[in-house]
């Protein structure tokens, strides 16, 4: 099967609620995330969704376009390029990046935010050569 | 607990730990993302994995409030069942300074019975005044 072209984009909206939730799943109570009061004393001034909950927005796009394939060979390789904040969308993209090389097929991926800025760049790779 | 940062050293290991991600703890997770993924649900999201491992890392050196997350590898080896007994391990990878601030690089790994399940570098800036991100 060939590996598409493109990846069908997610859109979140992150909310505070979301982000308080992330952070009881994941253990990561770094006050950045949760409390506002904190929050308003950093150069970011509100609180900042978890690196790694914008991040599974891009696992997701990963896991429907392949499957149990990418949770047993997936290489993600990501820069977090601006901080995302309660109230904003995200969109995740996906575009393909050549030809296959040594079984991988690499994608370009990336979280958009409402206004088109690029809150995550990076590359993902899966086991997937094309038949 | 608190860490000297000064004192970590590439090779220094600081997290040799068990984890058991339950089918519960991988349920809130999923609904804390929304993962509306087609993975199948007897299997715990991989990214779930790299989280719960990554706080336990977070958590061994005692990141202050301000630390900033800015990049991050991932690699899937093996899907995770909930409840298996995994383990988690952690080294330091990079911890230098400049410019005002400190770049911690930490690798880790977690294993399910002696198989690696997912391996992980998180890059974390650690501002060096106070908690100001």
């Amino acid at each position: 099967m060939t590996a598409p072209e493109t990846l069908p984009e997610i859109t979140h909206a992150v909310t505070q609620t979301q982000v308080d939730a992330y952070a009881e799943a994941s253990g990561d109570h770094n006050p950045l995330h949760t409390d506002a009061e904190f929050a308003a004393s950093t150069p970011y001034g509100r609180t900042v969704a978890h690196g790694m909950l914008v991040l599974a927005f891009i696992s997701e796009m990963m896991t429907n376009a392949f499957g149990e394939v990418w949770a047993s060979g997936g290489k993600l390789k990501i820069r977090f390029r601006a901080p995302v904040f309660p109230g904003s969308t995200i969109t995740t993209v996906g575009v393909l990046r050549g030809s296959p090389t040594n079984g991988e097929t690499a994608y370009e991926v990336a979280c958009k935010d409402q206004d088109g800025q690029d809150v995550i760049t990076g590359e993902a790779r899966v086991p997937w050569a094309s038949a | 607990m608190t860490v000297d940062f000064d004192t970590l050293t590439p090779g220094q290991r600081i997290v040799d730990k068990p984890l058991v991600i339950s089918a519960a703890v991988a349920d809130a997770y999923r609904r804390a993302v929304e993962d509306g993924s087609s993975l199948d649900g007897a299997l715990v999201p991989p990214t779930a994995v790299a989280a719960l491992a990554l706080a336990a890392v977070m958590d061994a050196v005692s990141l202050p409030a301000g630390a900033v997350h800015t990049a991050q590898e991932l690699e899937f080896t093996a899907p995770v069942p909930p409840d298996a007994s995994l383990q988690c391990t952690a080294e330091v990878a990079q911890n230098s300074v400049r410019g005002g601030a400190r770049f911690l690089t930490l690798q880790f790994q977690v294993s399910n019975a002696e198989v690696v399940a997912l391996t992980g570098r998180s890059s974390i800036l650690i501002p060096m005044n106070g908690a100001e991100a």
